[in-house]
C-alpha cells in the first residue's frame, strides 16, 4: 500500500514508490517532529528531481505571470520608467476602448466558429484512422503534416488558395458553375476564412488525441453492444462517444483556449481587415504592445486574456471529472 | 558647436553643427531639438530624409504614348491623361487581362493621399504634430474615389485580390505593370538586369483641384537616448552619419537618398541611377514633398486607417463613407494620444 504524502507534488507518482510507503518512524521519547519536517524529509528527493523543470516553470512562466500583472498596473513605453496608475488600464479597456469590445466580439466569434468545426473534423478524422485500410498509416502520417508546418507558411499558402482570380478553391467553385468569391477581401467571409485554415492546420493534433482514445475503447463494449442487437449508429452514440467522452473535452477545452489566441491568421492573411472582419484580440494587443509601445496597456490586456484561459482550465478539470465518473 | 559631453550631463545642445543645407526647405539633415523630447528620453534627433512617391515608368513607347512629365509644374499631365494612358497600357488575352496600366506596389492608403496632394486635398492640419485629422477634405475623397476606381471601376489597375498574391513591385519588375509608385529604395532591385526593365521615373498626375504634382515624404529618424552609456560616441556616429562622407556612402548605396543637398546633386548620388534618364526628379521630389505626420499617434492612425480603407479599395463602401469612419477613428487616436 502506498500514499503519496499530503505535501508531495501531483508529479509525485513518477517518484520511486518506496518514498511514499508509510514506514514506522521510531522515535525517542521526547523527541517531535513537525509536520512540515517528517514531510520534507521523506519527500525532499522528489523536490529535487522536479527541481530543474520547476526552476524553468518559475523563472519563464510564473515571474513572467506575476510581473506582467504588475506591468498592467502602470504605463510603461519600454524605454523610461514605468509609471504606476493603479487600475487605469483596466477601467480604460472595459469603458473607453471600443477596438477592445471589437476585438473580443471578433475572437468569440472566431472560437464559437472554430471550436465546433475543428472537433467534428478531428473526430471525422480520428474515426477514418482508426478503420483497418490498405495505407492508413500514410493517412496517418499526413493527416499530421499540416500540424508540424508553420502557421506563417500555412497561411501563405492559403492566401493563394483563397484568392479570388487565381485561387484553386475559386477555380473549382467556377468550374461547377458559381460564382469566385473574394473570401479575404469580403467583410463576411474573411473571419470564416481564417477559422478553416486553423482548423485545417489543427484538427490533425486533435484526430491523433481522439484516434488515441478510439483505440483504446475496449473491444469487448462493442461485442457485447452487438449481442444486444445495437447498429453502428448505436453503438457510436452508446459506446464510442461516452468512453472517449474525457478525450473530447480534453480537445475542446485546449481548442477553445487555442483559439482565444488566434493571431498568426489575421496577421498574415489579412491585416486584421477588411473593416474590423478580422481583428481578432491578439492582433489588437500585438498593435498595443510592439506597434504603439503601450506595455501596460498590452499587458491588462494579456491578463484579462490569461484570466480567461485560466477558467477555461478550471472548466476544464472539472468537465473531465464528470465525464469520467460519466463514462465509468 | 555643441560638445558631447553636455549630451553626456544630460543637457540638450541647442545647436546643430553646421553641415551644409538640408535637402528640403526648412529641414535640416541634423536637428538637435528639445521640443521633439518626448518624457526627457531622446536628445537628439536626425532625419535621414527619403522621397517616398516617384512614379517608375516602363512599356510607353510599344503603347506609343508620350512619357509622364518630369516637371512637377506641368500641368499637362492631368487625371485625365493618365487614366487614358492607363486604359492603352492595359492588355488583355481573352478574359485575361496580361498588362496593367498601374499597380498598387505599396501601402495603399498612401498612394492614395499623393493622388489627393496632387489634387490639392490634405489630411491633416499640419504633418508636423498634427491636432486634426482632415481626411474627409472634398478633393482628398474624390481623390481617394479616382484612385480606387482604377480597378474597380476602370479595370485598367490590379485590384486587391492581386495585392494580396503578388507584390505590385513584382508586378512592376516582371512588366506587368506600365506604372507604379514607389520608394527610392526599389531602384537597385528594378535595376538588375535580370528584369530587363527599360524605364524612367516621373511625377504624378494633377488633379482638378490641384496646381501642382506631389508626393510623400518620410524618413530615417535616429536619436541618442538619454540612457545610453556611450553619448560621445553615439554623437560622434550621428554628425559622421549626417555629414557629407556618411551621406556618400548612403547616396552610393543606391537605397536612400541622402540628405544633404549638395551629396545629392554630385555624381555620388545621381550617378547610381545611370538607367534613369530624369533621376534628378528624386531630388526635385524634395521641393513638392508633404511629410508624414509620423508622432506617438501615428501607428493606433495607421491600423485605423489601413482596415476602415479595406472597404474602399474591395469595393464595399464609397470613398466618402468609408474616410469618413476612418477619420472619426484616427481622430480619436489622435485625440487619445494627446491625452496620453
Amino acid at each position: 500500500m502506498w500514499t503519496a504524502g499530503r505535501g508531495c507534488f501531483p508529479l509525485a507518482p513518477a517518484c520511486p514508490d518506496n518514498l511514499f510507503m508509510e514506514r514506522k518512524v521510531t522515535r525517542k521519547p521526547g523527541q517531535r517532529q513537525t509536520g512540515l519536517r517528517r514531510t520534507l524529509s521523506r519527500t525532499w528527493t522528489c523536490y529535487l528531481f522536479i527541481a530543474p523543470n520547476m526552476l524553468g516553470v518559475l523563472v519563464f512562466l510564473a515571474y513572467p505571470i506575476v510581473y506582467s500583472f504588475y506591468v498592467s498596473l502602470t504605463r510603461w513605453d519600454f524605454v523610461s520608467a514605468p509609471r504606476f496608475v493603479g487600475l487605469d488600464n483596466y477601467v480604460r479597456l472595459f469603458t473607453a476602448d471600443r477596438l477592445f469590445w471589437v476585438s473580443m466580439r471578433v475572437t468569440v466569434t472566431y472560437v464559437l466558429m472554430y471550436v465546433p468545426a475543428v472537433l467534428v473534423a478531428a473526430l471525422i478524422l480520428a474515426l477514418a484512422m482508426n478503420q483497418k485500410l490498405r495505407g492508413i498509416k500514410f493517412v496517418r502520417t499526413a493527416i499530421f503534416v499540416p500540424v508540424v508546418t508553420s502557421m506563417v507558411a500555412v497561411a501563405i499558402v492559403w492566401v493563394w488558395l483563397l484568392s479570388k482570380d487565381f485561387g484553386l478553391i475559386n477555380i473549382v467553385l467556377r468550374a461547377v458553375g458559381l460564382p469566385g468569391v473574394g473570401w479575404l477581401t469580403n467583410q463576411k467571409t474573411a473571419l470564416p476564412a481564417i477559422a478553416a485554415v486553423g482548423v485545417w492546420k489543427s484538427m490533425g493534433y486533435n484526430a491523433i488525441i481522439l484516434f488515441a482514445a478510439l483505440q483504446s475503447v475496449p473491444r469487448l463494449l462493442y461485442e457485447a453492444a452487438e449481442i444486444d442487437g445495437a447498429n453502428s449508429w448505436h453503438k457510436f452514440w452508446n459506446v464510442t462517444i461516452p468512453m472517449i467522452a474525457p478525450a473530447i473535452v480534453f480537445v475542446t477545452v485546449t481548442s477553445v483556449i487555442g483559439a482565444f489566441q488566434v493571431f498568426d491568421q489575421a496577421f498574415i492573411m489579412t491585416g486584421g481587415g477588411p473593416g474590423d472582419a478580422t481583428y481578432v484580440y491578439n492582433f489588437y494587443f500585438f498593435r498595443q504592445a510592439f506597434g504603439q509601445l503601450k506595455m501596460g496597456y498590452a499587458s491588462a490586456m494579456s491578463y484579462i486574456l490569461f484570466l480567461i484561459m485560466f477558467a477555461s482550465a478550471i472548466v476544464q478539470l472539472r468537465l473531465t471529472r464528470e465525464a469520467a465518473a460519466a463514462a465509468f | 558647436m555643441p560638445e558631447p559631453g553636455e549630451l553626456a550631463a544630460g543637457v540638450a545642445p541647442r545647436r546643430a553643427p553646421d553641415l551644409g543645407d538640408g535637402l528640403v526647405e526648412g529641414v535640416p539633415a541634423l536637428e538637435v531639438r528639445d521640443e521633439l523630447d518626448v518624457a526627457g528620453r531622446v536628445h537628439a534627433w536626425v532625419a535621414g530624409l527619403v522621397p517616398l512617391g516617384e512614379q517608375p515608368f516602363h512599356l510607353f513607347d510599344e503603347a506609343g504614348l508620350n512619357y509622364p512629365p518630369s516637371d512637377w509644374k506641368d500641368t499637362s499631365w492631368t487625371w485625365e491623361r493618365f487614366l487614358d494612358a492607363c486604359r492603352q497600357l492595359t492588355k488583355k488575352e481573352g478574359d485575361q487581362v496580361v498588362q496593367y496600366g498601374w499597380t498598387e506596389a505599396w501601402w495603399p492608403p498612401l498612394s492614395a493621399v499623393v493622388f489627393g496632394y496632387s489634387n490639392g486635398g490634405h489630411w491633416f492640419d499640419r504633418y508636423m504634430d498634427p491636432t486634426k485629422v482632415t481626411l474627409t477634405d472634398p478633393k482628398m475623397v474624390e481623390a481617394f474615389q479616382f484612385y480606387a476606381d482604377l480597378w474597380n471601376k476602370e479595370k485598367v489597375a490590379t485590384s486587391p485580390e492581386q495585392w494580396k498574391v503578388q507584390a505590385g513591385y513584382q508586378m512592376f519588375a516582371a512588366g506587368k505593370a506600365a506604372m507604379t509608385l514607389v520608394g527610392h529604395w526599389f531602384y537597385p532591385e528594378f535595376s538588375k538586369p535580370e528584369h530587363g526593365l527599360s524605364m524612367d521615373i516621373g511625377v504624378f498626375p494633377i488633379g482638378p483641384g490641384g496646381t501642382t504634382s506631389k508626393t510623400d515624404l518620410g524618413g530615417t529618424g535616429m536619436a541618442i537616448t538619454a540612457m545610453t552609456k556611450h553619448p560621445d560616441e553615439a554623437w560622434r556616429f550621428l554628425r559622421f552619419e549626417c555629414g557629407p562622407e556618411g551621406q556618400k556612402i548612403i547616396a552610393r548605396s543606391g537605397l536612400f537618398a541622402p540628405t544633404l543637398r549638395s551629396v545629392a546633386n554630385s555624381e555620388d548620388f545621381l550617378g547610381t541611377h545611370t538607367a534613369l534618364e530624369h533621376a534628378e526628379v528624386f531630388n526635385t521630389a524634395m521641393d513638392n514633398a508633404v511629410m508624414f505626420p509620423i508622432g506617438p499617434a501615428w501607428d493606433a492612425m495607421a491600423d485605423r486607417l489601413g482596415r476602415n480603407l479595406d472597404l474602399l479599395w474591395n469595393g464595399q463602401a464609397t470613398a466618402a463613407e468609408a474616410m469618413a469612419t476612418a477619420q472619426a477613428e484616427m481622430q480619436q487616436a489622435l485625440d487619445e494620444t494627446h491625452a496620453g
